[in-house]
């Protein structure tokens, strides 16, 4: 199962369920690198705050209540990201400095930084909507959907492959991309 | 090779094959040199987990090893339990490296390496696990670790393996497995036992992956390639409903998955009896030849081997002729059909219909010219067209031809659409028409007459009457040409010439001769008041055609005709470019409906009416080249 923000998943991943656990990594695991890179991590450092990320999302997790007052997501999964990140610099051993050296701050990223993670985070949830409508879409809806928009194939021969009408794929993904909406919205607040 | 337990001294160690979350298999040898995979279970590694994996093995061992070994499943040799560990032992898979060292040959090595498997494969492979599927049921375990790696092949053999998180059914079981082979009801805990449909959803997902060589993850998503042939589309159904989101809407026994996995071939359910069947059509001409060698009439086997294939040949084209085209009532020894078919197979360019006349048909999706004679059946569906510039643009109907002396024969079921004639006033007769008489005479008991009927001086004087009637009593040649000669400067009134077809339908699905009669008629009428003939009317009626159905021709262009001058020769033909009527050879009327045989009829209606001739032709085609013979004349 896919592991999303959602309240029932976010118990899941509590349970330490070793299903979320690998979701989650896979999942997030690209946003976490490119975070670490922007804020001038090596590439061994940049693994280690994977793990470390990992580990403490998972550790808060276990006492976390999903509070949407508190903010989105997105922010509370950066905010980790950071707080290890300026951990990791101070374990470092004094006189050991990186040439990419010091982290700035937050604030002090520079704004493709925060693009790249933005365009990040857009790709993540997307893939994480599109696991999400595997659950609450039918399965010939979502072939016809994959092959129509995804693949570009015309109507009429996704229709002849799925053996459907041609205008069920029109149908489908009008409810597809309403229910895709929906999904990201969630996901997203 | 170090880290292989010491504790192990009856298998020596050839290779690593793999490492897991429940323990290590290694491919070994034993002192005889067979081979083996052993398993290594460690007990410090797995925690509790290592009494579950032997629970399983147990079980296994207790309620399948021993008393339902089966082909598809693995066997187990060997069980050891030491201090740290316990092992065992079962069968290798086949060796998929070639020289690259060993490779288990399972059904995701496969996979991985040839993208999706041939439908055939496919067949075999999984109907072996759910043959294997069904011994675990019959005995009341579940696999529940059923997914491509694990599906391994011994000796070719598909045989389903890891055997080691087999339970029994009434355990409930936390979450093990491969996670998107598991069920999402068990994954997200809203059930605890694993009941057999969580094997055919396990199974349904690994034909996803061997059907679209897609990863189990990505269900249902299914590369179009995969679903061009009609087996893909097939299988991609039956994943579909396996994998159902809803428990309630899945497959729930083996039965119904076998069903669909074979589909249009589930009469083909066991591999072996289509194997065995195939290999007995293959084997039977050269067991004939031994046969008929060993008879001594080899030299009539290639004869008999001819006869047989030739009636195939003919029974099986005259077959698709009538499902094709809805003749469902004609038997498969029916000859006519037969020989037509067979003419029209191996002469579809020419049919030599030496004393027929023909028509073009052109079928209408294929463009497919024929020549027939109208004795000839042709299809109901046939588009009739012809290179007849005087019925060319005229005749676009659908038809169905069939001649009246034919025994069997189905004749027009869907009359030909009216089209209103455009035929020119200086139409001539074909030239190809030779004209062979039939009847002539005026006292023949053929012809009959109502009423009183007068003789002077061998002319025959139908008697003044309202409804007065001469009847040809026989039936009509196909194309016929009536002539007779009409003194119509002795007549006042009205007079009709009338054919009459009767078209017969056998009832539908029946082969009892026809019994129901459609009637057509075609009237042609004139006035005469002694001086001049006009045109009264001319009508088409099929058999009990409401009044406004009936098709009334307008007036032909000839005008009037002058009726004084005594006997005037009168011809009605009626040929298959349509019928026509002369007056004195002049073309006084004619319209493109085709009529065949049927009766002709004379009404009058005023004084007396004298008939001076009356004969009758068969017109019939001849080839140009023909010889003609003196029985034939023309008139």
């Amino acid at each position: 199962m896919a592991f999303t923000t959602r309240r029932s998943l976010l118990f899941a991943v509590r349970r330490g369920d070793e299903v979320g656990w690998q979701e989650f990594y896979d999942m997030y695991k690209p946003l976490i690198l490119l975070r670490g890179g922007d804020l001038r991590l090596n590439r061994s450092e940049r693994e280690e705050l994977v793990q470390l990320v990992m580990l403490a999302f998972f550790k808060s997790a276990r006492t976390f209540v999903y509070d949407r007052s508190k903010g989105r997501f997105r922010d509370y999964l950066k905010r980790i990201i950071h707080n290890q990140a300026c951990d990791l610099m101070r374990r470092r051993r004094d006189g050991e400095v990186s040439l990419e050296s010091v982290a700035p701050q937050l604030e002090e990223l520079p704004a493709e930084a925060e693009a790249r993670w933005d365009a990040e985070w857009s790709k993540t949830l997307m893939d994480q909507a599109f696991e999400e409508l595997k659950h609450r879409c039918n399965p010939t809806t979502l072939q016809s959907f994959d092959l129509f928009v995804r693949q570009g194939l015309p109507a009429k021969e996704v229709a002849q492959l799925l053996e459907i009408r041609p205008n069920a794929v029109y149908q489908h993904k009008a409810r597809v991309e309403a229910m895709l909406r929906e999904i990201v919205r969630q996901l997203d607040e | 090779m170090n880290d292989f337990p010491v504790e192990i001294t009856s298998y020596r160690p050839i290779v690593r094959c793999g490492r897991g979350a429940y323990g290590t298999v290694w491919l070994v040898e034993n002192g005889l040199g067979h081979r083996y995979a052993l398993k290594i279970v460690e007990k410090d590694r797995l925690g509790d987990f290592w009494e579950r994996e032997l629970s399983g093995l147990k079980t296994y061992q207790r309620r399948v090893d021993r008393t339902k070994s089966h082909r598809n499943l693995i066997a187990i040799h060997h069980v050891e339990l030491c201090d740290n560990f316990f092992y065992y032992t079962m069968d290798c898979a086949d060796d998929a490296g070639g020289g690259d060292g060993y490779v288990p040959d399972t059904l995701a090595e496969r996979i991985r390496r040839n993208g999706p498997l041939p439908w055939l494969d496919m067949l075999e492979i999984f109907s072996a696990m759910l043959e294997a599927l069904d011994v675990l049921q019959s005995v009341g375990v579940v696999h529940r670790d059923i997914k491509p790696d694990n599906i391994l092949f011994v000796a070719g053999v598909p045989k389903l393996g890891d055997i080691g998180l087999i339970s029994s059914l009434s355990r409930t079981l936390s979450i093990i497995g491969t996670t998107a082979f598991v069920p999402p009801e068990i994954l997200t805990g809203q059930k605890k036992t694993p009941d057999c449909g969580c094997d055919l959803y396990a199974l349904g997902k690994t034909l996803y992956c061997a059907f679209s060589g897609n990863d189990a993850g990505e269900f249902p998503l299914v590369p179009p390639e995969a679903l061009r042939r009609s087996y893909g589309r097939r299988f991609n159904k039956l994943v579909k409903r396996c994998c159902a989101e809803t428990p309630g809407m899945r497959i729930r026994t083996t039965d119904e998955f076998r069903r669909l996995l074979y589909g249009r071939f589930a009469w083909q359910l066991d591999w072996r009896r289509l194997l065995h069947w195939t290999v007995w059509v293959l084997l039977l001409p050269p067991r004939l030849l031994v046969l008929g060698w060993r008879l001594r009439y080899c030299r009539l086997l290639p004869v008999l081997l001819f006869c047989i294939w030739l009636y195939g040949m003919m029974t099986r084209y005259t077959w698709l002729r009538q499902y094709g085209y809805g003749y469902r009532y004609v038997s498969p020894w029916h000859w006519p059909l037969m020989k037509q078919s067979m003419l029209e197979w191996y002469l579809p360019w020419y049919l030599p219909l030496a004393g027929y006349d023909h028509y073009d048909f052109i079928k209408k999706d294929a463009r497919w010219v024929k020549r027939f004679g109208e004795h000839w059946w042709v299809t109901r569906k046939s588009y009739l067209s012809s290179k007849n510039p005087y019925i060319r643009d005229a005749i676009f109907a659908t038809i169905e031809v069939g001649g009246p002396n034919e025994k069997g024969a189905v004749k027009a079921v869907k009359r030909l659409p009216f089209i209103a004639p455009g035929i020119e006033q200086s139409t001539p007769l074909r030239d190809e028409y030779l004209h062979e008489l039939v009847f002539s005479g005026l006292d023949d008991r053929k012809l009959r007459a109502d009423g009183d009927v007068e003789w002077r001086d061998g002319v025959m004087i139908l008697s003044a009457s309202r409804h007065g009637r001469l009847k040809y009593a026989k039936e009509l040649p196909l194309r016929s040409d009536i002539q007779m000669s009409l003194d119509t400067e002795m007549f006042s009134g009205r007079i009709e010439f009338i054919l009459t077809t009767a078209d017969y339908i056998p009832p539908y699905g029946q082969k009892k001769p026809p019994d129901i009669l459609l009637k057509r008629q075609v009237r042609f009428a004139l006035n005469s008041d002694g001086r001049t003939l006009t045109f009264a009317e001319a009508i088409y009626r099929p058999q009990d055609a409401a009044e406004e159905d009936v098709r009334r021709f307008g007036a032909p262009k000839v005008g009037s005709l002058p009726a004084a001058g005594g006997f005037h020769r009168f011809r009605i033909v009626s040929v298959t470019e349509g019928i026509r009527v002369y007056c004195d050879d002049k073309l006084i009327w004619g319209t493109q409906l085709a009529f065949y045989g049927g009766y002709f009829e004379l009404r009058y209606s005023g004084t007396g009416l004298r008939v001076g001739e009356f004969s009758i032709y068969d017109a019939k085609l001849v080839q140009p080249d023909e010889t003609r013979t003196s029985r034939l004349r023309i008139p």
